[in-house]
């Protein structure tokens, strides 16, 4: 890599990179330490599309793997620069193109962070639903390149379900412009789909136009506390056959009750093995009959605890512990992994059993907070002591939990991305076939093989 | 707070979420990751204590790139002292020789003097002048307010309650107008005030640059000034001495030592001036006309905004005083302490936003408890157009 530093500052200017080690640290991983494998020899910040462009072009003929990245939030270790080369930091790319009033569309750089634009939209009166819980730092880029998704997928799906169109750098520099900013698109192939979730691995998103919905006038959180984790199950999944459909459930155990209680008084019932919190919207009377509904349900079915937050204040405590519940439980120990498996929402109650006689057959302490209204479950596997055995046993719990997933009709990811971390897990899912048509599709946007490598298969079907 | 070593256990809970990057103002001029404090973090540990790295110029210019604002450790989900981290990788970090060794003294000096230069301040224009001064350098007043205080001030007619009153350096030294309005409030309303012989400034200064040492000398005196006093309160106008009184003091200690314990106890009695008045009720009605404000709330008031939203109580009951909010009132000026004197484009450019909010917000004054943030806002907006919120509420009392 001689000569590197002269040729990016010719590209991007002394300040839009950085090759100096002590920069270079962090941007060895994502939110998970220990997905750290390569050494980056340069972090670079273009300031807009064609800098971007320039950069991609540049890592193409000089044969330099090359990394995207958000904000480094993910949980996959995607944006991890595994074979070193250029991590391409999108966060300079930050600006909110435009807000479309009379089509219910924005257009967005990739580095704008998603808290700021949802804050834009609804200053506005609109909505953009999709939450993954780093919404504060994360950025759209990589909601999009990983499909991500949050407690509001139960009623307004995730990511996927809003992107209308990209502006994406192929590998060899070109710009293309995906989509459209129409709700109805039916020419040629889907190129915005193909490249939302493909994690960097395809080409580099710069921009997109998102989808936008009116904002539900009013919200009302609700919360239960049951004894047995099952009972909770059981409630999610036939409240949502009944018919109601909460804006947000989300299904919470034993260790994630102790950090509410940290926060939220009168404190939880910590015997209860788990809890539901769920928010519903609408009008101010719809929001609030839905949770009394819901409220009387799960008293009939068993409950232990069940409160209603119809204002607002209290609601947004309730929420902001939740969207902090990862890394607060995280730092309480010496490694969390956390496991991102979906199941048909019908199918819970059993993953549920499964995935607890797992945890106690192979003796880890195992949590399993999760999305529960879209079925999306995070088994949470909480180490104290890192060694050989409790490693092995935290490997052998992982893979018995996704193949519990995939036998119920699940998927292995619901919306953190393969990444590094589901790598070796992907064919139980796709089997050979579909890996091998995406190869191809992968060998036909990037031939040389820069774009993030030693993502999402395995190094031994990357040839 | 002592050596980096002591937080090897909380750098190592440290997630790695990175929701850091939210808060912090260096970063959201920058975004530059290792300028967050998961970035920061991991590289002190790097370099400072596990050898990984070698320690050179770029380590220290990230270690120094750091306001010390504190946002980082509020924002933090695992609640990680931050901030401290910084303060403990600076103090390694030191730079020796006699230059700096003099600068130290100097130093020392002004600390130790309520934040008054003596007769060196005479020389401040002059270093201004020639260039060895930063131009943004505050001038201090020729005689500093303590010098013609008497050990306690009394209320005309029956004391409501008896204060220890933490004159901060700023208002010591460079903005008397904020120590007179904070004297004539407390009187007015029947507060006797002590101001204790042989207090020092606070420390948070000597943190900011490493101080650790100088910070607990200046704590010890404090703590030996203050903890002799019968008092109902230590109030002081300053958030940052709020800040290291309340928060930090003890925490400069071993626990459970001497100092800890005897800082400990101080903490509860400390309050923000104003928040004091607000607890206590006025006495005095202002019947004055006010002028419409905006709050600047400082960083350093981020464990304790309620606090500087009590104080801003008070002015609601100034006639035709009229409080315009702006977008953020938290969000950083870009000062920190004397951080914007050595990173002009940074500091600079975290204002601007903060003087678009402030432009926004129509009021014709901002009112701050900070004095680092009323200097730096004063040099953009003009010295007049920045106060202490009790100076609104002395104005309304002539």
């Amino acid at each position: 890599m001689r000569g590197l530093a002269k040729d990016l500052s010719r590209l991007v200017g002394p300040d839009g990179f950085s090759t100096a080690p002590e920069d270079l640290l962090v941007y060895r991983h994502d939110a998970i330490g220990y997905f750290a494998q390569g050494d980056p020899a340069a972090v670079v910040l273009p300031a807009d599309t064609a800098q971007a462009a320039r950069v991609v072009a540049y890592a193409s003929q000089n044969g330099i793997p090359l990394t995207p990245r958000g904000a480094g939030s993910g949980l996959s270790g995607g944006c991890t620069p595994a074979r070193g080369g250029i991590v391409l930091d999108t966060k300079r790319l930050k600006r909110i193109l435009e807000i479309n009033q009379g089509n219910l569309t924005a257009r967005v750089e990739a580095g704008a962070v998603l808290a700021a634009f949802q804050q834009a939209v609804e200053a506005q009166g609109f909505f953009y639903p999709p939450d993954p819980q780093s919404k504060s730092v994360c950025t759209l880029g990589g909601n999009v390149a990983t499909r991500a998704g949050g407690p509001r997928a139960v009623k307004y799906g995730t990511t996927g379900n809003y992107v209308l169109g990209l502006e994406a750098v192929l590998p060899g520099g070109e710009v293309i412009r995906t989509g459209s900013a129409c709700v109805k698109h039916s020419a040629g192939y889907d190129l915005t789909h193909l490249l939302t979730g493909s994690e960097g691995t395809l080409a580099l998103i710069t921009q997109a136009t998102l989808r936008l919905i009116p904002k539900p006038p009013a919200t009302c959180t609700a919360l239960a506390v049951c004894p047995t984790m099952k009972m909770a199950a059981r409630i999610v999944s036939e409240t949502i056959a009944g018919g109601v459909v909460p804006s947000m459930l989300e299904l919470l155990t034993t260790a994630s009750l102790a950090v509410f209680n940290r926060f939220v008084s009168p404190p939880l019932p910590e015997e209860g093995e788990a809890c539901l919190l769920m928010e519903f919207d609408g009008t101010a009377q719809e929001a609030l009959r839905q949770a009394q509904e819901m409220a009387a349900a799960c008293r009939d079915m068993g409950a232990i605890d069940v409160r209603l937050a119809p204002r607002p204040e209290e609601a947004a405590l309730y929420w902001m512990v939740r969207s902090r519940l990862y890394p607060l439980v995280v730092s309480r120990f010496k490694r969390v992994v956390t496991e991102d498996v979906t199941v048909p929402r019908d199918r819970i109650p059993e993953f549920v059993t499964q995935v607890m006689s797992i945890a106690a057959e192979l003796d880890l302490a195992m949590g399993l907070t999760g999305h529960a209204g879209d079925g999306n479950m995070h088994p949470t596997i909480r180490m104290d002591e890192i060694n050989p055995d409790v490693e092995k046993r935290v490997h052998q719990a992982l893979e018995r939990v996704i193949k519990a997933g995939l036998s119920l009709g699940g998927v292995i990811s619901g919306e953190h991305g393969v990444g590094l971390h589901k790598a070796e897990f992907l064919e139980l899912e796709l089997g050979r076939e579909q890996i091998a048509l995406m190869r191809r599709i992968k060998k036909a946007f990037d031939p040389t093989g820069i774009m993030n490598p030693g993502k999402i298969w395995p190094p031994e079907l990357e040839a | 707070m002592l050596g980096l070593e002591q937080y090897r256990e909380a750098m190592e809970r440290c997630s790695q979420c990175g929701y850091c990057q939210a808060a912090c103002p260096v970063f959201s001029q920058e975004l530059l990751e290792s300028y967050t404090a998961r970035g920061r973090t991991l590289l002190i540990k790097a370099a400072l204590m596990d050898g990984d790295l070698p320690v050179g110029k770029r380590t220290k210019e990230i270690v120094a790139n750091c306001l010390l604002c504190g946002a980082c450790a509020h924002t933090c989900p695992g609640g990680l002292p931050l901030d401290e981290i910084t303060v403990a990788a600076r103090s390694l970090l030191r730079p020796g020789g006699p230059a700096a060794s003099l600068r130290r003294s100097l130093h020392r000096k002004l600390m130790e003097q309520r934040g008054h230069p003596g007769s060196l301040g005479k020389l401040g224009p002059l270093g201004k002048t020639l260039g060895l001064a930063p131009a943004d350098l505050p001038q201090p007043a020729a005689r500093p307010f303590l010098a013609d205080q008497p050990l306690v001030l009394r209320p005309s007619g029956e004391a409501r309650a008896r204060v220890a009153w933490f004159v901060g350096c700023a208002a010591n030294s460079l903005h008397l107008d904020t120590a007179r309005a904070v004297r004539k409030v407390l009187l007015a309303n029947g507060v006797e005030v002590a101001l204790p012989e042989g207090m020092a400034c606070c420390g948070l200064p000597a943190l900011a640059q490493g101080e650790v040492d100088l910070a607990q000398d200046l704590a010890r005196r404090n703590i030996a000034a203050l903890a002799a006093q019968e008092v109902d309160a230590v109030v002081t106008e300053c958030t940052s001495c709020v800040l290291m009184l309340r928060d930090k003091m003890s925490r400069l200690f071993e626990p459970e030592s001497p100092e800890a314990r005897a800082a400990e106890d101080l903490a509860p009695k400390v309050m923000e001036a104003g928040a004091f008045l607000d607890q206590l009720g006025l006495s005095k009605t202002p019947r004055g006309r006010g002028i419409s404000y905006t709050l600047h709330q400082p960083c350093h008031a981020a464990g304790f905004a309620q606090q500087v939203q009590a104080g801003l109580a008070l002015l609601e009951k100034v006639p035709e005083a009229g409080y315009r909010p702006m977008a953020d009132p938290a969000a950083c000026c870009g000062a920190g302490g004397d951080f914007f004197l050595k990173n002009l484009a940074l500091s600079r450019g975290v204002r601007r936003s903060k003087l678009e909010q402030i432009e926004q917000s129509r009021a014709e004054v901002v009112v701050t408890p900070c004095p680092a943030c009323r200097h730096y806002l004063g040099l953009a907006l003009g010295p007049d157009k920045v106060k202490h919120p009790l100076a609104i509420l002395a104005g309304a009392y002539e």
